[in-house]
């Protein structure tokens, strides 16, 4: 391998970390109180409230089903007013970001429902309030599945962050499709995938097992 | 310590409401062990989940501590509840914290500090006999050890009563127990009131000290726990009871049973004693003065907060005028005498 090509990957590298890692870190931030109040909005649940759920179900399902390189395309502007340009790394981590979050959203959300309501309930039974409710009860013992569903959105993020070569975005998908395909250099392209490969199973590694940490609900020594 | 009156919950989940409590009233007094016994769906979770406001009543009031809480909400409320401890059938322990966070849970509610928190967590684990688990997390524990945790975290704010919905229900009979002996011994200590829920009879036997019977929403019979378990009223109450007290017979006695009587045969007794004539010798004194003997065929006493009560399956052996003499003697000295039916003589038989 040339130091050159080894110099194009570093690049690349470095710049899909630069998307993935902002983007996912803003969906999460965005997505987990999404899906929070997704969940107790909902139906005989602590702050039950239809119409909120039903707007907020209706915008993160909008967002879900666009396609990603419509979206892409479609919030050039809302891009420029945010990065003052729709070109470029910076530029990318709008879209993903707006992609990925109501994609963390409906993941916590699924966590948060699983916990168990006798937990609420006893909760409630001692004289919890609702905003107590939510960081005492439901999102620490959600924890584990939303770091699951991050996991799973930061993977997905990566694969997305390819497409972003449309906006310029750089990357490692960019970098493969500029050389490995419009250049005709198949070593470049396998390299990149090589690596991506290794980074999404470093992806995985790495969230199963701060889940896992996170998970008392199976004894320690079998864990 | 605990009114109820009038009062009702209906849900209207769907297009048939259902009526789960219907015009129920009921007086618990301080410090006393208070027993509801219904078969599933009568209506008891719903009622004691009336009594924390964890479910709203349609109609009726209650007041705990001289406190009205059927009219309370938010802040105050909460306030209300922090007096109301209440445990769970699947003890409802939060996973990700260890056994000592579970228990500082409602006094982190509270907003007490840590320190403060430290000192009164430690005793509770203590009262509970968990002290060397402190550091474990629920999915390290037993059933038992996860209700006792249960019991302590509902102690923590120091409530002046405990709600225990079929706390024992998913426990083992030993584990059960000793669950029940703790709340006795919580009841005694602390004069804490205890309202306990159950459909097992033997859990109401063993600690309550009243109890109501609760039947499709209404409150069937109260009374003590004595007076339920001696003298029934509600055809519920008695198949409740029976489960407990009266021993099926033997089935080889089944087998020779009959309903009518026989010539060369002898009749089959069942003997009730309760309370301080279950000590006296009545079996001697019928013997003596009537010349019947009594072959005894079953027996137990059983113990009912403290006071004994028997019940003893025996075959009169004697002349028909003598047998019905003894079961009027016995009829005047007030205990229960049921004729259950006839047998051959086994001695005449072979002879
Ligand atoms: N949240 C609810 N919505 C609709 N019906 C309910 C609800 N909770 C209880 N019920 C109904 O009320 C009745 C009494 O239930 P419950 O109090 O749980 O009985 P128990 O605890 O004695 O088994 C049942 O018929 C049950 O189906
Ligand atoms: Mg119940």
């Amino acid at each position: 391998m040339s130091p050159m090509l080894i110099g194009l990957l570093l690049d690349g590298l470095k710049e899909t970390i630069f998307m993935v890692g902002i983007s996912a870190g803003l969906a999460a931030l965005a997505g987990v109180p999404l899906g929070v109040v997704l969940v107790v909005t909902g139906n005989g649940q602590i702050l039950q409230n239809k119409p909120i759920n039903r707007i907020l179900g209706a915008v993160v399902n909008a967002t879900r089903s666009t396609p990603f390189i419509i979206l892409l395309i479609a919030i050039i502007p809302v891009t420029r007013l945010i990065v003052g340009s729709s070109i470029g790394t910076a530029a990318a981590t709008v879209p993903l970001t707006i992609a990925a979050t109501p994609f963390v959203a409906r993941l916590a959300e699924s966590s948060l429902r699983e916990v168990d309501a006798g937990l609420v309930e006893a909760a409630e039974a001692m004289g919890a309030s609702p905003w107590q409710i939510v960081t005492k009860v439901l999102l620490p013992e959600a924890w584990p599945g939303i770091v699951a569903g991050i996991t799973i959105t930061v993977v997905s993020l990566i694969g997305y962050s390819a497409m972003a070569g449309a906006v310029g975005g750089g990357g490692l998908g960019d970098l493969g499709i500029r050389y490995g395909y419009q250049r005709f250099q198949p070593e470049v392209m396998l390299a990149v995938v090589v690596v991506l490969i290794v980074l999404v199973q470093a992806v995985q590694s790495a969230g199963d097992l701060i889940a896992r940490r996170l998970n008392k609900k199976v004894p320690r020594g079998k864990a | 310590m605990i009114e109820i009156e009038g009062l009702q919950k209906t849900f209207s989940a769907g297009d048939n409401p259902t009526a789960a409590l219907k015009d129920v009233s009921l007086s618990i007094k301080q410090g006393e062990i208070f027993g509801i016994i219904g078969r599933s769906g009568a209506g008891k979770s719903t009622l004691v989940r009336c009594i924390n406001l964890l479910e709203r009543p349609s109609a009726g009031r209650i007041s705990v501590n001289g406190r009205e809480i059927s009219s309370l909400s938010g802040a105050a409320l909460r306030e209300a509840r922090r007096e109301i401890g209440m445990i769970f059938q699947h003890f409802n322990l939060l996973s990700s914290r260890t056994v000592f966070d579970n228990v500082a849970f409602p006094l982190e509610l509270a907003g007490r500090s840590k320190a403060e928190i430290a000192r009164e967590v430690t005793p509770l684990l203590d009262l509970v006999g968990l002290t060397d688990k402190r550091d474990r997390y629920p999915s390290e524990l037993s059933g038992g050890q996860k209700q006792r945790v249960g019991i302590a975290r509902a102690l923590a704010s120091k409530p002046a009563v405990l709600l225990c919905d079929e706390a024992t229900s998913a426990l083992d009979p030993e584990t059960t127990k000793s669950i029940l002996a703790l709340l006795r011994d919580i009841n005694r200590k602390l004069g804490l009131t205890i309202v306990l829920i159950t459909h097992e009879m033997p859990v109401i036997k063993e600690i309550c000290d009243r109890v109501a019977v609760l039947d499709q929403g209404s409150v069937v019979e109260q009374g003590t726990v004595f007076e339920i378990f001696t003298a029934p009223q509600a055809e519920i109450t008695r198949r409740f009871v029976s489960d407990v007290i009266d021993r099926p017979l033997p089935s080889m006695l089944i087998e020779r049973l009959q309903a009518t009587p026989l010539t060369q045969g002898n009749v089959v007794l069942r003997i009730v004693f309760t309370g301080p004539t279950a000590n006296s010798p009545i079996i001697s004194e019928v013997v003596q003065r009537y010349g019947v003997l009594l072959n005894i065929l079953q027996g137990n006493v059983e113990y009912i907060q403290g006071a004994p009560y028997g019940n003893i399956v025996v075959e009169a052996v004697g002349q028909p005028q003598a047998v019905q003499e003894v079961i009027d003697h016995i009829r005047d000295n007030n205990l229960r005498v049921e004729v259950l039916g006839h047998v051959a003589d086994a001695h005449r038989a072979v002879a």
